[in-house]
């Protein structure tokens, strides 16, 4: 069989319970409970998600139950959600039914960066203060 | 889309997977009991663990229990386990360790 397909799909009949690790782009199409890691998930019209997704990008047109953390979310019109949603961008189309609750500004992309800078003030600040004593 | 399950190269999937009617196509990594009514195993692919199904293609390693009507191991194909099958072809340059029988 030829298969040319380079998407990663859990189709519509199927059901799997487990877990889901190293999938860049997965389309879920049936029923899932699992925990997911990836850049883009999307939740086909017939697709049942349950668990925690933490993604760049989900598009909802399904159920999800569970608590999803992602930058981008779309729930479209056939989307039905409930659980958590912490986002950054949320598109929310008319007919989407959310019985969630909803977080705005996912922290933890901001979390790691606010420790970071702080360490290279200080490098740049006792650079400074050395400079200083050896000018005087 | 047909409806078929894809698991592709990369991915790690462990756990349990009913495939419904459709065709499960593995080319990445897959631990755990899968049921399905067609498996393609593809040369990337990994199977750990136990396989139930009508039809099955090996062209990847599979290690563990397989029980189908149909199956066909490709010249790709590693095996190690116990291979239940009422219809049964292996290509040569298949690797084949452990049992073959009937399915019933």
């Amino acid at each position: 069989m030829d298969i040319s397909k380079t998407k990663a799909v859990i189709g519509e009949g199927a059901h799997f319970s487990g877990t889901i690790s190293n999938a860049r782009s997965i389309e879920i199409n049936g029923t899932v409970e699992a925990d997911l890691e990836a850049e883009k998930v999307s939740i086909g019209p017939e697709g049942e998600f349950h668990g925690a997704i933490k993604s760049d990008l989900v598009v909802i047109s399904g159920h999800y139950n569970g608590e999803m953390h992602a930058h981008s979310v779309w729930a479209t019109e056939t989307a039905q959600i409930a659980g958590e949603v912490h986002y950054q961008s949320l598109q929310m189309d008319r007919g989407a039914a959310l019985n969630c609750r909803v977080v705005h500004n996912w922290t933890e992309d901001t979390g790691s960066s606010l420790p970071h800078a702080e360490s290279e003030d200080e490098v740049t600040e006792s650079a400074d203060a050395e400079t200083d004593e050896d000018a005087k | 889309m047909d409806g078929s399950t894809n698991i592709i190269q990369g991915m790690v999937v462990e756990g349990k997977l009913d495939g419904g009617e459709a065709p499960v196509v593995i080319s990445g990594n897959f631990s755990g009991e899968l049921n399905a009514v067609e498996v393609f195993l593809e040369e990337m692919g990994v199977f750990k663990g136990t396989l139930n199904a009508d039809r099955v293609e090996l062209a990847g390693d599979f290690n563990g229990t397989l029980t189908t009507e149909e199956l066909s191991v490709g010249s790709t194909a590693k095996v190690d386990g116990e291979l239940r099958a009422n219809s049964l072809a292996i290509e040569l340059g298949a690797e084949v360790i452990g049992s073959v029988g009937r399915k019933s």
